[in-house]
This record gives structure tokens, sequence and C-alpha cells, in this order.
């Protein structure tokens, strides 16, 4: 059965790593490959280098003690949100649940595997954030080979326990809407609610006093074993407590292992109650309304958007934070003294562009809309409708979903900064540039990178080559201008010109690539 | 109303899907594809329906070639594929209604045709149902009935029989007849033999993405079975 196990796990991971290699020639896979492991490279080098330099700089400030525990907890709580929202969908909703349930595999055999391919990519993410920390620890403080050994094979168990307790949060969100007519919109809100009720906690937690440096490791130690009470076993079993360690590795394994068992106990159960759908059966035909053909298919998308809480969660959240963002610094009478910077106000009018386009580069529905339709690609290829006119209804749900947001948060820090009306227009056109650069982009990436052969959206939404690299490439386009301002002091009105021309003509570039892809294409295979 | 000329698929590494295929569809032809698994249908098919590029030759709907002319094409048919995975997170109507836009059907004529499939499939009160709670046949049934609001002068249907039960197979039927009368072409692939052989007026056999017997059904029959004459050319190279 362990044999079935380790198959099924490996076709769970060829799955996520292969797929999106449609309609690829051999040449142009291995150049995708190529450019996706370049990619992942990219962004786990500036991952592990931020992490190598914040345990630096704890360490400098003495604070040696705290700092393993300190990015352990961090990695917890990074995968305790990144996987909240898709593990259950992960593990419940995938399109080959009927498939495996009637095969002669044990039902623990499809959790272990599910379960596995999650761990396995989490604990990726885990050593790309705590090998760089523990490599710095281990050269600056030199501790023995014992400790370096303990704290290298508990980053193989960090995962497990955040894992379990977001695959029992998502279960939890889906079996609370699944009873409601409305079930993704009930499941969206839930999943809302639980996000800031986490969000509050861990704030709540750091109420650290700033003038109690002297006792800051015993504060944040304190703090950690709040946020994350067996962060506190880690800690212990790191200074010198093999017993702490021993417990904490017996407790990560315990509660992943009984969380799988009971989910493996009432799969079957379990299954049905989340992908149940309630019918009536009592329909009476009323009067239709009637719409364009563009509006249809925007209608449509946006149903197909709502339908999908991963989706919706993963993209809109951003633009909710943005606003909630702006109007907290709307209200915020002394920036500089809640920032800890003086003159931050002063410099903050010539950032807002770049702070604003930030969540907006970085927030695509269109990196994921064409492989979202899946198996069900064949009824737009059919329908007399061209391929630009798609793309285009793609293209408009993004900026619909995506510029209120921006230009509220623009015209927010507008006011509140009083800008003139050369800053207003920076502060709208560059944002509304970038909203506009992740809406085509995004599109043109997953045209680039499409996955139809998904087996649960998550694998799309989060995992997939399209969304990372519009993700990232997002971010690389903001911090490309924000570093020439804020490090190399180049002038803000030239630099902000330059950039609104390379967006300008990159979203031109993009545009013209999409709208010329025949859908056709993808039904070639 | 539907000309395949010369039709070829050539799929990577160089594998002929189908090989030179030509033929002419007439308006009232209910015209039954016929071959093995992996012959060539559904790729002939998709390729008649405007989702799938080919290599050679040309397919005219109308006098229009789906090449140049792919939304005049897809206007004036509907297609049916041989697996109904439809937009689950729709209510039947919904979906229905989004067809009737995207085919831009008037009011009235949307209202009429849905109250009237939906009656004869027996489908009307699961309508207001998400169509992820639809039975494989439930959806197959939902795909005919949005295939037929726009009213199509070409219906293209591959294994349209698969997953319906006998009532609303024998619906699909006279309705079939039905359109033929009015005009319509109907171009469908089945491996139910005695259906094609009692519903079609034209016949052709297709095998590894060769046309090898093509016709009217009394011509290619003659005395025998349809059975007996796909045995035969299913057998003859062997």
């Amino acid at each position: 059965m362990i044999n079935k196990c380790f198959k099924l796990l490996f076709i769970q991971l060829r799955g996520i790593l292969f797929s999106g290699q449609f309609g690829a020639k051999r040449g142009q896979k291995r150049i995708k490959a190529a450019g996706m492991v370049l990619l992942a490279a990219l962004v786990a080098v500036v991952f592990a280098f931020y992490s190598a330099f914040f345990t630096w700089g704890y360490i400098q400030m003495g604070l040696q003690d705290s700092v393993l525990p300190l990015i352990m907890t961090a990695s917890s709580v990074v995968i305790l949100f990144t996987t909240m929202f898709k593990a259950s969908s992960f593990i419940f909703s995938a399109r080959d649940n009927d498939l495996l349930m009637s095969l002669p595999v044990k039902n623990w055999a499809i959790i272990v595997s599910r379960f596995g391919s999650l761990y396995i990519y989490e604990t990726a993410i885990t050593a790309i954030l705590m090998v760089p920390s523990l490599a710095v620890y281990a050269i600056l403080c030199g501790p023995s080979v014992l400790f370096v050994i303990m704290a290298a094979v508990s980053i193989l168990f960090v995962p497990l326990i955040p894992l379990a307790i977001a695959t029992l949060i998502g279960i939890v969100i889906t079996f609370i809407a699944a009873r409601f007519r409305y079930k993704n919109l009930i499941s969206i809100v839930l999943s809302c609610v639980v996000f800031i009720a986490i969000m509050y906690y861990s704030m709540s937690m750091s109420s650290v006093d700033e003038t109690m440096l002297a006792e800051l490791n015993i504060l944040l130690m304190d703090f950690i074993g709040k946020v994350y009470p067996p962060a506190s076993l880690y800690a212990n079993g790191l200074a010198g407590s093999l017993l702490s360690y021993a417990g904490y590795l017996l407790v990560s394994v315990a509660v992943s292992g009984i969380i799988i068992a009971l989910i493996a106990r009432r799969l079957n159960w379990l299954i049905a109650a989340l992908t149940s759908h309630k019918t009536r059966g009592n329909f009476k035909m009323t009067a239709l309304k009637t719409g364009s053909v563009f509006g249809a298919l925007l209608g449509r998308e946006f149903k197909r958007y709502f339908s999908s809480p991963i989706y919706v969660f993963n993209t809109a959240l951003l633009y909710v934070l943005l606003i909630i963002g702006a109007i907290a610094l709307f209200f915020i009478k002394d920036v500089d003294a809640v920032l800890n910077l003086p003159g931050a106000s002063a410099m903050i009018g010539a950032v807002v562009p770049l702070l604003i386009s930030f969540f907006a580069a970085i927030t695509s529905t269109t990196s994921a809309s064409l492989s979202l339709e899946g198996n069900q690609l064949w009824l737009l290829a059919s329908f007399p409708v061209s391929s630009a006119t798609v793309f285009r209804v793609k293209i408009a749900m993004n900026l619909i979903l995506g510029l209120p947001s921006v230009l509220i948060a623009s015209i927010l820090c507008m006011i509140r900064f009083r800008l003139d009306l050369l800053w207003g227009l920076i502060a709208v056109v560059i944002p509304v540039l970038y909203t506009l650069l992740a809406s085509v982009g995004g599109m043109y990436v997953n045209i680039r990178f499409p996955n139809f052969t998904w087996t649960n959206e998550a694998a799309v939404v989060k995992q997939s080559a399209s969304a990372m690299i519009t993700v990232f490439g997002g971010m690389i386009l903001v911090v490309i201008p924000g570093a020439a301002l804020l490090t190399l002091g180049i002038p803000a009105l030239p630099l902000y010109i330059v950039t609104a021309v390379v967006l300008a003509a990159l979203n031109l570039f993009f545009y013209m690539r999409v709208i010329k892809t025949p859908l056709r294409r993808f039904c070639s295979d | 109303m539907l000309e395949i000329k010369d039709y070829t698929k050539i799929y990577k590494g160089n594998k002929v899907a189908v090989d030179h295929l030509t033929l002419t569809i007439e308006d009232g032809d209910i015209y039954g594809f016929i071959g093995h698994n992996g012959a060539g249908k559904t790729t002939t098919i998709k390729a008649v329906a405007g989702i799938l590029d080919f290599d050679d030759g040309d397919i005219l709907i109308d006098h229009m070639s789906i090449k140049t002319h792919p939304l005049e094409c897809k206007e004036r048919m509907a297609y049916i594929p041989d697996n109904p995975d439809i937009y689950e997170y729709l209510t039947g109507i919904k979906y229905l209604n989004f067809i009737g836009d995207i085919y831009q059907v008037g009011k009235q004529e949307r209202e009429e045709r849905i109250r009237k499939y939906a009656d004869m499939f027996e489908i009307t009160a699961n309508l207001g149902d998400m169509i992820a709670s639809y039975s494989h046949g439930m959806k197959q049934k939902l795909v005919l009935i949005s295939a037929l609001i726009h009213k199509p002068k070409l219906l293209i249907l591959d294994e349209p029989f698969v997953g319906l039960d006998p009532k609303a197979a024998l619906t699909l039927k006279n309705l079939m007849r039905e359109m033929c009368q009015e005009g319509c072409a109907i171009f469908f692939s089945t491996h139910v033999l005695e259906v094609a052989q009692k519903l079609c007026n034209k016949i052709a056999i297709i095998k590894n993405g060769r046309l090898v017997v093509s016709g009217d059904m009394e011509s290619v029959l003659g005395d025998s079975s349809l059975e007996d004459v796909f045995m035969e050319v299913s057998e003859h190279d062997q």
C-alpha cells in the first residue's frame, strides 16, 4: 500500500510540475522549462538573501537566541496563510476523485499522497527561508555540530503543523459554506474573516514595548510562543533541551498524523459533504433577459471568478488590502511617527504611485483565466466569437476588479498628501498603467504557459508557472523604479515619465500579441 | 451545406490522423460518420466545428471556408461534443440564456425554444439548478437544447446518444428527422450502427484516417446490414 501511495504522490507531483507544457514543441518545452527553473532560482535567491540578511541583522542586534525560532514561526505563518485556502480544494475537490476512489487504494494512501505533494512544496519554501538563516547563524555564532544537525532536521518538520491546521480550517470553511445556497460567496466571506482574525491575532501579540530593548530577546521568545506555541518547544530544543526538541518533532508528526487519519476515516463522507450541490428541481420558466455578446461573456467570466473562492481570495484580497491601507494612511495624522521614519511624509508623495502600483502589479486574474477554462475551452472555441473578444473580456474583468481600488487609493493619497496637479496625475497614471500591465501581461503569460490538465484550481491559481511569472514579473517591474528612486537617488519626475513610457510600450506589445492568438491553437492536441 | 475537401490533419510526430478526406453533406441530409476508435472521426468533427486547425484541404460551410470565415460558419452551425463539459458554475437556464446571447437569439424565440426543447427532454424542472449537480445525461440534454436555440442550418454531433436515456434518445432521433425535413443538414458520428442505419440517408466509413466507403445508405448497404458492411470493411485490410 505504501508503494501505491508513492505512485499516487509521484503522479500528483508530475501533474504539478509538468502540466502546462500544452501545445509546446520539444525545443519550446526545453526553453520554457529552463525559463521556469531560472525564475524559480531567482525567486529562491531573493527570499534566501532576504532571510540571510534578516538573520544577520538580528544577530548584530544581539538577538541570536530568538532569530531561528522567529524565522521558523514566520515560515509556519506563511505556510498557514498560503495553504489555508488551497488545502481543502487540493485534497477534496480534485477532478480525479472518482477515478481514485474506484481504485483498490486505501483512503489514507490518497490523503497522504495529496498531503505529501503539498508538504514537499511547502518544505521547499521552508528550506529557502530557513537554510540561509541557519547558515548565517552557524557562521556568525559558531554553534555545535549537534545544534546545526538539529536545526537542519527540524526544517523537514516545520510545514507539518501549519499544513494540518490549514487543512482543518479549509474543511471547516467549506463545510459551513456547503450548507448555504451561495456557498462560494459564504466561503469567500468566511475565508476573509479567518484571514483578518489571524492577522489581528498576530498583530495584537506583537505589542512589544520598544523601551525594553534589553529584554527584547525574552520578549521576542514570549511573542513567538504566543503566536505559535510549538515554536516554544522548538526554541527550547535548539537552546539545548533534547526533550523539548523531541517533543516538537513528536507534536508535529502527531498533529498531522491525527488529522490525516481522521480525514482518511471519513474521506467519502467529507468529499460528498464538501462537493455536494443543493438542488430544487422546481424551476418554472419566466421571462429571460437578453444582452450583448460581450456582456454575456463578461457575466460568465465573473460567474467563473466567484465560483472559485481560491481564485477570488488570491486576487481580490489584495485590492481590498490596498483600499484598507489607503484609508488607514488617509486618517493617520502623523505618518512619520507611525512609520517611525522621520521625513517619511515628505518622501511619501513621490513613492505613493509605486506603493499603489505594487498591489496592482502583483494582482492578476488573467494569469489563470485561460487555464481555468480547462476542458470547457471547446465551448469558447466553438462560439461565433473571435478569440480577441474572448481575451478582451478576460482583460476587462481584471480591470473592472482592479481599477476602482487603484483609483480610490490614488485619490485618497492625492488628498491626504495634498499632491499638486502633476503629482496627482502621476499618482493615477502610473498605478493605472501597472493595472493594465497585470491584466494584459497576465493574459499574455497565461497564453504562453497554459495548463488545461489541472486536477484542482489551486494548481492553476497559486502554483502555476503563469501565476508565478505574472506575480514576480510584476513585482520586479515595480522594484526596479523603486530602487532607482530610493537608492540611486534618480529624480522622481523623469523616472516616472520613463516608467510610464516603458509600461505603455509593454502594454501595447502584450496586447497586440494577445489579440492575435487563436483559441483553437489550444485545442490542437 | 458542408463540403470537406481533401481535409488532412497531421498530429505531432507526423502521425496522419486524417488523410485527404472528401465528403459533401447537402441540405436535408442526415449523414452518419462511422469508424473504429481512433479512426479520425472526432478529429474531423472538431475541424468542421472550427476548434481544430488542420494542415491541408478546406472545409466549407454554406460555401464559406472555416479557415477564412470562422465566425460566419460558426453562426450557421451547432456542435455537440462527445463529452458534455460545460460551465458547471451556471444554472441550466443561465447557461441556455448565455448561449442565446452568444448567438444573439431574439427574446421571444429564445424563450419559446428553451421551453419547447426543455419540455421535450423533460429537464424544465431542473433548469434552476446548478449544472454541477446534473448527471451526465442531463448535461447532454442541456448541450442538445443549447445547440438548437439558434436554429442552426448544420448540426455536428459527436456520439450524441451516449449517456441519453432511451426516451431522450428517441426524442433526439425524432428531432433530427424533423430538422432534416426543414432543410437542416446533420453530420454525426456514432458507434450504434442500428441507429445509424435507421436514421441516416447517407453514410461514410473512415478507417485509419482514410475514407473507405461513402454515399447513399441504400447504395452502400445493398442487401447487407450496416454492421456487415462495417465488419467487412474493417477486416478487409487485415
